[in-house]
């Protein structure tokens, strides 16, 4: 019976070939088919008419203008070749993900770098590092400058690293940190700008291959998963594959 | 060509909302998720093959967005349970008049039925998709299509059937 009723719901969503559908309308004498699909009927009706109440609601002027004005960024990707993390953020942040022809944070034209700076956003770095789980984001007492931890991976080496993005001043920009035996976080390579703050242009680059200057080791390295992630912050990033002494 | 495009997008707005809106179960949310659509949909306009259904294409973008979303935080399954219809309810007594109207609707339809059953009878039952049609878009099997659209028709038949059997079969027999 339970064929017969499936047989019955194609017949009435239109799904069955020619010969079949007529086989199955020569069934229908039968009052219990006949009933079957009347019910069928009356259930699509009801969930039609909920569902075409929710086709009246007024769509919010807010939300056409954002489409209206949204600017569609196709060209200045960066080709981030490795890594699903950064890109994937910066294009669901609708962000330009451009090279700034000066990558190093701290020589944003708007904000000379000073030393203070420096050192406090390396202490910022190995405090997210160490501690803060991929997806989310700790700021600088003062709010200037924010880090969020992306992905973390693991080299060959038995080496941890993590992807992160990192704000100042309103500019978005990229890097990677590996954590050495003695559980310091150093960035690896330059920081990469994804967005200028506005009023500030950068040169989109050309030919630059991948955006960054990772270790090739890095390019190879096993992404952890959440799980992973979470035991590697527990036990202070311990490689259980490969102890070490402290 | 681009604004063209663009105004195609705007004009599908109601139904890329429903659609959304019977995946999440949260307007705010199901706003969020179309805006992103049709952002992703704007920068992705060359891959749309002119001729195929523009609906289709942007409902399979919200879908995906909305399973990466829904895996970034790490909670596939606990997402509309029961539970949580019952706090939207709670809430829309309290929300904004927009909202209380919608969820009188979102009720009906989230309490009803699982979110999978939703969105087979959205597509099928109300936007008259092909099985193939919906199983393309939710990128699921053509026999899941039908053995969710069978649940989702019983179910609601036994919800209507009850409320006949109740309340007003009782006023007719008065």
């Amino acid at each position: 019976m339970r064929d017969d009723f499936d047989e019955l719901m194609a017949l009435h969503d239109g799904e069955l070939p020619a010969q079949e559908a007529s086989e199955a309308e020569d069934r229908l004498d039968d009052p219990e088919a006949r009933e079957f699909l009347a019910r069928l009927a009356k259930a699509d009706e009801a969930f039609t008419d909920a569902a075409d109440e929710l086709l009246d609601m007024p769509v919010p002027p807010k939300l056409v203008e954002a489409i209206r004005q949204s600017q569609p960024q196709t060209a200045e990707i960066i080709p981030f070749p490795r890594r699903r993390g950064i890109v994937g953020l910066a294009v669901a942040a609708g962000l330009a993900a451009v090279i700034a022809t000066n990558t190093q944070l701290f020589q944003s034209p708007t904000s000379p770098a000073t030393d203070h700076d420096a050192a406090s956003y390396a202490a910022l770095l190995q405090e997210v590092m160490e501690s803060v789980p991929s997806g989310e984001v700790l700021s600088s007492s003062d709010g200037a400058v924010s880090i969020a931890p992306m992905v973390s991976f693991k080299t060959d080496a038995a080496t941890f690293c993590r992807e992160f993005m990192s704000s100042r001043d309103g500019a978005e920009f990229s890097g990677v940190a590996c954590r050495d035996n003695v559980g310091s976080w150093t960035l690896q390579g330059e920081l990469q700008a994804l967005a200028a703050p506005a009023g500030e242009s950068y040169r989109a680059a050309e030919g630059q291959e991948g955006g960054g200057k990772l270790p090739p080791a890095l390019v190879k390295a096993a992404e952890l998963s959440y799980a992973e992630e979470q035991e590697a912050i527990r036990s202070g990033w311990k490689d259980s594959g490969r102890e070490r002494s402290k | 060509m681009t604004s063209d495009f663009r105004e195609d997008l705007v004009s599908l707005l109601p139904r890329l909302r429903r659609f959304a809106l019977t995946l999440t179960g949260d307007l705010d949310q199901a706003d969020d998720l179309v805006q992103q659509a049709c952002e992703k949909a704007l920068l992705k306009q060359d891959q749309w093959q002119v001729g195929t259904r523009l609906d289709s294409w942007v409902y399979r973008i919200i879908q995906n967005l909305h399973i990466d979303q829904l895996r970034s935080k790490g909670r596939r399954s606990e997402y509309l349970h029961e539970d949580s219809v019952e706090e939207l309810v709670d809430a829309g007594s309290k929300g904004l008049p927009e909202r209380e109207i919608m969820l009188s609707v979102l009720s009906r339809l989230i309490a009803e039925l699982p979110e999978e059953q939703r969105m087979v009878m959205l597509l099928v039952a109300v936007e008259e998709n092909s099985y193939r049609e919906a199983a393309d878009t939710l990128m699921i099997p053509v026999g899941t299509v039908m053995s969710r659209l069978s649940r989702a028709r019983a179910r609601i038949m036994a919800v209507l059937e009850d409320a006949d059997g109740g309340p007003q079969r009782g006023k007719e027999n008065a």
